[in-house]
């Protein structure tokens, strides 16, 4: 009788509950997990990494399981402290004691199972909290981003949130590349819900490809170090330099000042995060003197030699009086672009008239985004000539009366440099997968062929003349022609009107100017006490040059053989 | 004789459904064992990527660069760099392989037992 209870009991959950059975058994013995995927690397162009993942862990805590929070308070707070700043919530700040103590409480306060208290700890405090063996803490292992080297290129390569999400920069633009493909997987259990080292099934995460960058990074590095040069010298509110490789469009360095440690983003204001360089509009001043230079000699208004009064200082453009900085007479062509004079650029323009100035303003890429891989670029502001006031005829020429970015100021030179083909910028070359294949591969871009060669070369030699004979004269270097055009251009106070305290200060350049190998642009804002391109600027990119073509010229050696057993024995 | 057979049937039963709960037993173990290891392992490579990580960040150019201005550091000019090359002498790498594109030594050099020196000279005149 027992015998045939038993069998029918076995007969019963074999037969009608095995269903139900075999799912609480799943549920109890398998775990689902999601895995996440390693964030890309970054690299510059000779692959020393820019970004990179570490694996780091982030504490959480189940308060049901916790009896007493004060002692667990009382012991974790020294570690935190301890901690230069932490991701404590979802997103950090920078909490006092006070306000770490308070946050703690009302976490472990909380009726829940799982409350995150901090993501991403170092490994140091991870160890100092794991060795305390505290009831109802746990750790779940995370991959941070991080940057070797800190501010580096800050604002182009951007950073990755708390959840390896690019924000800002490359890592934005190029983050569905970079972010990779979860994977999952079910994971054995025991009965007590320990972790064995069994998958019953696995799907593998697919991890982020890499990007290869344009910038070389110690190209990147000269230029930071001018640029902090600059800011202690001339104390401006700003600056930015970047480095263009006229040729191809890349981009082999772009630096902002003021600037911030990307490992420490939540510390920084929003404000010093942006990339100025391409996001920020300024008038040009008489950098811009190039395009209608360029325009002049393109449509055969002008030669070189061919003269214009530049009525001494003094000259009336509708109801508005132009000056120059220094009075002239008698000016040639050449003259005029190499001591910068407003007056002959104006009466350049009057005889090319509005439409043919705005089509070359057009062409040099003003007006438009130039359609670089980075986010936030702006197109700038360019008025068109039906908007043309009378006395815009006197302003847009001589860089005011128009709204640029640095990146275009750059690719102005760039395309002088490059027998007037206008190239769009680009910052990565290559997206490569974990083994260093290349996924994809970037290649440099006609956008426009601006001048002709013959053009573009005449004025070539004129912004040479502006380094060797006018106002570019500090930024002259030993034995190398360089071509550039200095800018000084006056800010507009709130009231509207152009201000006489405060500047902006530029010098946009290439070198050498017989083989081009870098174009320059750098741009100050707002310097003091000198105010002139010609004096704020026009050394920088002297000392910038001079170190850039020594490392581009000393990357061409072959490689130093070292001795070998056998060349020793012979010496 | 049909008790005996039974029972011989159960014992064959109850000898395999032992070895199979053994044998899963046995699995548990293992993977318990292979999971110390692994977390073991885990943590060494995480260690590993720490370290990695603060080296780059210390051979960083920006590291190197804040040493730099405490001391005096100068841009080596091209005159500074030398090439150190055996060009009068071919050599043999260590599979016995020449290497480089050397001269090969004279009978004469060989005979008076004449030795080449190596040459450094700068890669860039002045």
């Amino acid at each position: 009788m027992a015998f045939l209870i038993c069998l029918g009991r076995l007969f019963f959950i074999q037969c009608f509950r095995n269903r139900y059975l075999i799912l609480l058994a799943q549920k109890q013995q398998n775990l689902y997990i999601r895995l996440q995927p390693q964030r890309g690397i970054i690299f510059d162009r000779n692959l020393r990494p820019q970004a990179i993942n570490v694996p780091s862990e982030s504490l959480y805590a189940v308060p049901r399981e916790i009896k007493d929070k004060e002692p667990i308070i009382e012991k974790l707070l020294p570690i935190l402290r301890t901690q230069p700043y932490s991701y404590m919530g979802t997103y950090s700040i920078n909490l006092s004691d006070k306000e770490k103590e308070s946050y703690l409480r009302e976490k472990l306060d909380s009726n829940k199972n799982f409350v995150w208290l901090v993501r991403k700890l170092s490994p140091d405090a991870a160890n100092m909290i794991k060795d305390l063996h505290l009831p109802g803490l746990y750790f779940i292992k995370e991959s941070k981003r991080v940057y070797p080297n800190r501010h580096l290129a800050s604002h182009l390569i951007g950073f990755a949130g708390l959840d390896n999400k690019g924000l800002e920069g490359v890592e934005l633009y190029y983050d569905r590349y970079l972010s990779g493909d979860n994977g999952w997987g079910i994971l054995l259990r025991d009965a007590r819900q320990k972790k064995l080292g069994i998958w019953k099934k696995l799907v593998l995460p697919s991890n982020g490809y890499n990007l290869v960058l344009t910038i070389d990074e110690v190209i990147q590095f000269i230029v930071e170090q001018e640029l902090d040069r600059i800011m202690e010298k001339f104390n401006p509110r700003g600056a930015s330099i970047i480095i263009m490789n006229p040729s191809t469009g890349e981009i082999l360095a772009l630096a902002n000042r003021p600037t911030f440690d990307l490992n420490k983003t939540p510390q920084t204001d929003n404000k010093i995060r942006r990339n100025r360089a391409i996001t920020d509009l300024i008038e040009p001043g008489s950098v811009f003197k190039i395009i209608t230079a360029s325009a002049a000699l393109e449509e055969m208004i002008v030669n070189e030699q061919d003269k214009f009064f530049c009525e001494n200082g003094e000259y009336r453009v509708a109801n508005h009086m132009l000056h120059d900085h220094r009075p002239h007479g008698w000016l040639t062509f050449r003259e005029i672009i190499e001591k910068s004079s407003n007056i002959g650029v104006t009466k350049i323009a009057q005889k090319m008239g509005s439409d043919l100035l705005y089509k070359y303003i057009k062409k040099f890429g003003f007006g438009n985004r130039l359609g670089i891989d980075l986010p936030g670029e702006i197109p700038g502001i360019v008025k068109q000539p039906k908007q043309w006031s009378a006395v815009s005829i006197g302003a847009i020429p001589i860089g005011q009366e128009v709204g640029v970015t640095v990146l275009q100021l750059v690719s102005v030179v760039a395309t002088i440099a490059n027998d007037g083909r206008l190239m769009r910028p680009y910052v990565v070359s290559e997206i490569q997968d974990g083994y260093g294949s290349t996924i994809k591969r970037f290649y440099p871009q006609l956008l426009s062929q601006v001048l002709s060669s013959q053009s573009a070369t005449r004025i070539k030699e004129i912004l040479v003349g502006v380094v060797e004979n006018g106002t570019g004269k500090l930024a002259r270097i030993k034995n190398l022609r360089v071509a550039g055009k200095t800018g000084t251009a006056q800010k507009i106070e709130a009231n509207g009107r152009y201000s006489h305290r405060k500047f902006i200060a530029s010098f946009i350049a290439f070198a050498p100017a017989d083989n081009p190998k870098i174009a320059v642009a750098i741009v100050v804002d707002e310097p003091h006490p000198y105010y002139f391109g010609g004096i704020v600027c026009a050394p920088a990119f002297k000392n910038i040059c001079e170190k850039v073509l020594k490392y581009l010229g000393a990357r061409e050696l072959p490689a130093i053989q070292l001795a070998t057993k056998d060349t020793v024995k012979s010496f | 004789m049909r008790l005996a057979k039974f029972l011989i049937i159960i014992l064959f039963i109850t000898s395999i459904a032992l070895l199979y709960v053994y044998q899963q037993s046995k699995i548990l173990y293992l993977a318990y064992q292979e999971q110390k290891k692994l977390a073991l392992l885990e943590r060494l490579v995480d260690r590993r990527n720490n370290l990695q990580y603060n080296l780059n960040r210390q051979i960083s150019l920006v590291s190197i660069g804040e040493v730099m201005q405490t001391g005096e550091f100068e841009w080596p000019d091209g005159t500074q760099l030398v090439s150190l090359s055996a060009e009068t002498r071919r050599v043999k790498d260590n599979n016995n392989k020449y290497i480089g594109e050397g001269k090969r030594e004279g009978i004469l050099s060989r005979i008076l037992g004449l030795s080449s020196k190596a040459e450094a000279m700068p890669i860039k005149a002045q």
